[in-house]
């Protein structure tokens, strides 16, 4: 195929290290004259040198669904221990139900409180203030990890401020409640008043057709948490039905915060 | 590392990238949502081309962002963030990989020596349907694959891309070479 030195397996063999730029230079000069004159090696080499090419401009690729509900979740869990030292055997199961639904539920108002208190002041006149004073200590990735924390003192962090919403006197964000059993449902119920007031002041600015389905999908949590409720009431110690009501209550405050959302994303 | 300030006027209208990572750091929630928001497209085209199955990419996405958020006070802005994230990417769908070992399916369970044409192994090929550049990177064997992806689609050279697979210098150029040729192969046909 060619009348030169080399020969088309001779190119073979080198194109690996003529690609990488590894032969010298007399090498270089007797692949590039072989491939001057050879229409078999010229079409591999134009060929390799388009899939590089190619691929540093391959796109970036999208997820077939949004992965933020997981990874939210995810962050969520570890950062509360979800189990205590209980004071005796016979309670225990009583109370690891309680302590989690409280914990649970600790963990879901530290996520939205930040949303709450974030969306109400996002229209005032101090709102870059406001949003990083949110910045929840107790909940944030250092918090899992001393020794992390003491490393952040090198990261850039915003500057303290009051939590003080500009439209109204008393705060927003009350400190999280210490997790007792009868705190566990009102740290919930409190959280879902907030943002459901988000909700309903945001709700003009959603197409009526959303806020139908946000409404609809609310209205059936609703009924879950009300069964839940009824039935702890007639079997309060069983971890299926905690297990139930905390997730219908979870389910609710997901769906509220990403309600609350929606204006700002639109 | 840009940092945002209360007395930052353009804070409000002109958040960065940069801001929203040290608020993120920080703790805050909203802020790392927005980071995500930002990456999460380049974080899962590198987790869907070195693994070649957009369910486990997407499985691997979500784990790179929860470290992300764990590690993230650790980030001290002495890189971009975006090189930061994508070498924690890169070693979040590595580990899974040897953590997955025994599961030999989540990252193909062809013997790597073998050269199988990607062709035959592109998921959803089918007799003289045209193959793009990623249908034909993710038939090929998981080793060349990933030397592949990480050299000439994500820019690492042989040396960063040894001491990540535990391979050598040569060994990472003797497979670029090899994917580079398979993948001629199956784009030709």
């Amino acid at each position: 195929m060619t009348m030169h030195a080399m020969d088309c397996a001779a190119f073979d063999e080198r194109l690996a290290d003529y690609l990488e730029g590894d032969l010298d230079f007399a090498a270089r000069r007797e692949v590039e004259a072989h491939v001057a004159s050879c229409a078999r090696c010229a079409a591999l080499l134009r060929d390799v040198e388009h899939i590089r090419v190619s691929a540093a401009e391959l796109p970036e690729l999208t997820p077939s669904t949004d992965l933020w509900g997981g990874i939210a979740r995810r962050i969520d869990t570890p950062v509360l221990p979800l189990t205590r030292p209980t004071p005796n055997v016979v309670a225990g199961r009583r109370n690891f139900d309680w302590v989690r639904r409280a914990a649970i539920a600790a963990a879901l108002v530290a996520v939205t409180a930040g949303v709450t208190y974030t969306l109400t002041v996002a229209h005032g006149p101090r709102a870059a203030q406001t949003i990083a004073s949110t910045s929840p200590a107790s909940n944030g990735p250092s918090s899992t990890d001393t020794a992390q924390r003491e490393d952040m003192a090198a990261t850039p962090r915003m500057p303290e401020s009051p939590l003080a919403n500009p439209r109204d006197t008393e705060p927003l964000i009350s400190p999280n409640p210490p997790l007792t059993n009868a705190s566990a449902a009102d740290t919930y119920s409190r959280e879902i008043d907030r943002l459901r007031t988000i909700f309903a002041r945001n709700r003009s600015q959603l197409d009526p057709r959303t806020a139908a389905i946000i409404e609809a999908n609310l209205k059936v949590i609703d009924e879950a948490i009300a069964q839940s409720k009824a039935a702890l009431a007639q079997d309060p110690a069983s971890r299926f039905l905690n297990n139930q009501l905390n997730s219908a209550l979870g389910k609710k405050l997901e769906l509220l915060h990403t309600a609350a959302l929606l204006p700002n994303r639109t | 590392m840009t940092v945002a300030t209360v007395d930052n006027p353009t804070f409000t209208t002109s958040r960065s990238d940069a801001d929203d990572v040290a608020l993120a750091a920080s703790g805050d929630r909203l802020a790392f949502e927005r980071v995500y928001r930002t990456h999460v497209n380049r974080v899962f085209a590198v987790c869907a081309r070195m693994v070649a199955d957009r369910s486990v990419a997407e499985e691997l996405t979500q784990d790179v962002f929860v470290r992300a958020w764990s590690k993230l006070s650790l980030y001290r802005g002495e890189s971009a963030f975006t090189t930061w994230l994508h070498r924690l990417t890169v070693n979040v769908v590595l580990n899974a990989r040897k953590s997955e070992g025994r599961n030999r399916s989540r990252f193909g369970s062809e013997p790597d020596e073998v050269d199988t044409l990607p062709h035959a192994r592109a998921s959803g090929w089918m007799p003289g349907m045209a193959l793009d550049l990623d249908a034909a990177i993710a038939g090929l064997p998981p080793g060349a694959r990933q030397v592949f992806v990480l050299h000439d689609v994500e820019g690492y050279k042989h040396e960063e891309i040894a001491e990540m697979l535990g391979i050598t210098a040569g060994g990472s150029k003797a497979q670029l070479h090899r994917a580079r040729l398979l993948l001629r192969e199956a784009l030709n046909r």
